[in-house]
């Protein structure tokens, strides 16, 4: 029988049995099969971690605050029911995301009456360039600025979307084409493309 | 390269701007120095990821808690038979009820009732089972831990105990065929692994808990008080009058003396903190403290000019060394601190 014993400030021991707080996951993958397999602070632990991105991503699709609160509450409600249905992953943001997402648009799609487009988010995703950034050395003027940012209005949703999930989530080709249900990796970086040398062609 | 699409659509380049790394560093400088061309190219790209701004909304005050207790209440309301989500729309608990429900929901129904049919017969198994037990007493393996000292096990199904410090397990080294027996005193955590044949019994001083897999904390270290939190599965906890289970992240508060209880909730991190190794005090008396210290470390603490002294003290030591404790708490509470092997002096 392997028995261990240690001391409080003998440190060596405790990584091996650290196991429960948060941060204490080594990896996504390991906390989301804690948390399939029933652990409690697995759940609370991945909670605690996304629940201000998811809030955020949330708001992004929807700017209602109680759209996107009752939908992260039924979404986590749901995880844990179907909990020993769910399959592995090694990205829980990217996860969590796409259930995310599936759900927002399935609601606003049921009260809009419609049955299709249930991967596009319906007024895209808002951004524009800061004019008050201060870097070294500095190639655009307020000008051309001012020209990029009505370009970038004039863009249509999905092509937004797809510039936030490369720029700010720093998601791969592979995941946007997954969450934006592109048909397939090369479609994707085109749109990713199209949508950048429109912006381009403004400076 | 040519342009800035080229640049802005590449996953790596964007990953260098916005967040880089040693390795992309390297190999971004070193492509900068072989295409000297490029390099307006590349700053403008630059420049526009740094500018662009994304409209971001940050969570009401108290929306994440309240979404959390929401969402862990209605586990704890559904647990018996989630299946009846959907079915919002019928009568309560009527035999149309029943009817109407998918196969599936019928079987999840009698395993619960399975389940409870296993705790009551369980007594029954243990009863039986003693006239054998005393025959092969040799192989009952006990682990011991003093003051200042933690233990973790592996038991022979696989199932994991930490041993807080000044406590005591007893189980046999194997386990038979119809539960799992293990005696405690003091405080340990367990993860259990899952065993539906065989069920899992901690016996404590008035107290059995059974479960079938699952993690929870036993604490008996207070005189008179078992307090047992559930972190998973779930757990059966009968004294000799009454039975009750816990679902996840309730705790059970049992006064052996009254023989009553009680159902909180808990902290994880208070209740678990032990074994991760994190010692906590919080709005701790210097009585407290003391106690705390020496059974966390294995010392005698002496006090002196500590007449008068009123302590409330809250804080947190994770993995330190009785040292560095002493001397982050003598900078809050002004004191000076001797140790000498294992007497400590505390002076006000």
């Amino acid at each position: 029988m392997p028995v261990k014993k240690f001391l409080p400030s003998y440190l060596e021991s405790e990584k091996a049995l650290s196991i429960e707080e948060p941060g204490a996951f080594s990896s996504d993958a390991s906390a989301w099969k804690a948390f399939r397999e029933g652990n409690e602070s697995a759940f609370i632990y991945i909670y605690e971690c996304y629940f201000h991105v998811l809030y955020a991503y949330g708001f992004r699709i929807m700017a209602d605050s109680s759209v996107v609160k009752d939908a992260l509450q039924d979404m986590f409600i749901n995880l844990r029911e179907r909990r020993q249905y769910l399959g592995d992953t090694d990205d829980i943001k990217f996860y969590l995301f796409k259930c995310l997402k599936r759900r927002l648009i399935k609601d606003f799609s049921t009260w809009q009456g419609r049955k299709e487009g249930l991967e596009a988010i319906p007024e895209g995703i808002h951004f524009a360039l800061s004019h008050e950034t201060q870097l070294i050395d500095q190639q655009l003027t307020g000008e051309k600025i001012v020209k990029l940012n009505a370009a970038i209005a004039q863009l249509s949703p999905r092509k937004r979307e797809i510039i936030y999930y490369s720029f700010y989530e720093g998601l791969s080709y592979a995941q946007i084409q997954e969450i934006m249900g592109l048909e397939n990796q090369q479609t994707t970086r085109n749109l990713m493309y199209k949508a950048i040398r429109y912006l381009r062609k403004m400076i | 390269m040519k342009n800035i699409e080229d640049f802005l659509t590449h996953p790596e380049f964007i990953r260098w701007v916005k967040r880089p790394d040693k390795e992309l560093d390297a190999y971004w400088n070193q492509w900068r120095k072989a295409n000297p061309e490029q390099l307006s190219s590349m700053r403008l790209a630059k420049e526009i990821l740094l500018r662009t701004e994304f409209d971001h909304s940050e969570p009401p005050t108290g929306m994440k808690d309240e979404v959390l207790q929401h969402v862990l209440r209605l586990r704890e309301r559904a647990a018996p038979s989630s299946s009846n989500i959907g079915e919002k729309h019928r009568p309560k608990w009527t035999w149309i009820f029943w009817d109407g429900l998918g196969q599936m929901s019928r079987v999840a129904a009698i395993l619960v009732a399975s389940f409870v049919l296993g705790w009551v017969l369980a007594p029954i198994s243990q009863v039986n089972l003693e006239p054998h037990l005393a025959q092969i007493e040799e192989t009952y393996i006990q682990k011991i831990t003093g003051k200042g000292e933690k233990m973790q096990l592996t038991l022979s199904d696989g199932t994991k105990v930490w041993l807080n410090s000044s406590s005591e397990v007893t189980f046999p080294e194997k386990f038979g065929n119809e539960n799992r027996e293990i005696s405690l005193r003091g405080e340990a955590y367990f993860e259990v692994v899952r065993d539906s044949l065989r069920p899992f019994m901690v016996q404590t001083h008035d107290l059995q808990t059974t479960v079938l897999g699952t993690s929870f904390n036993v604490n008996t270290k207070e005189s008179g008080k078992t307090k047992i939190a559930l972190l998973s599965g779930k757990v059966e906890v009968s004294s000799s009058q009454s039975q009750v289970s816990l679902v996840p992240g309730e705790m059970l508060n049992f006064d052996n003396v009254n023989a009553t209880f009680d159902i909180t909730g808990f902290s994880t991190s208070q209740v678990l903190g032990w074994k991760d190794g994190v010692l906590r005090f919080q709005k701790a008396s210097l009585r407290e403290v003391k106690e705390g210290l020496e059974e966390w470390y294995g010392v005698e603490i002496k006090l002196k000019n500590e007449k008068g002294i009123n302590w409330q003290f809250s804080g947190e030591y994770p993995q330190q060394i009785l040292e560095e404790v002493l001397e982050s708490m003598s900078y809050i509470k002004d004191f000076d601190y001797q140790i000498n092997d294992k007497v400590v002096t505390l002076t006000f």
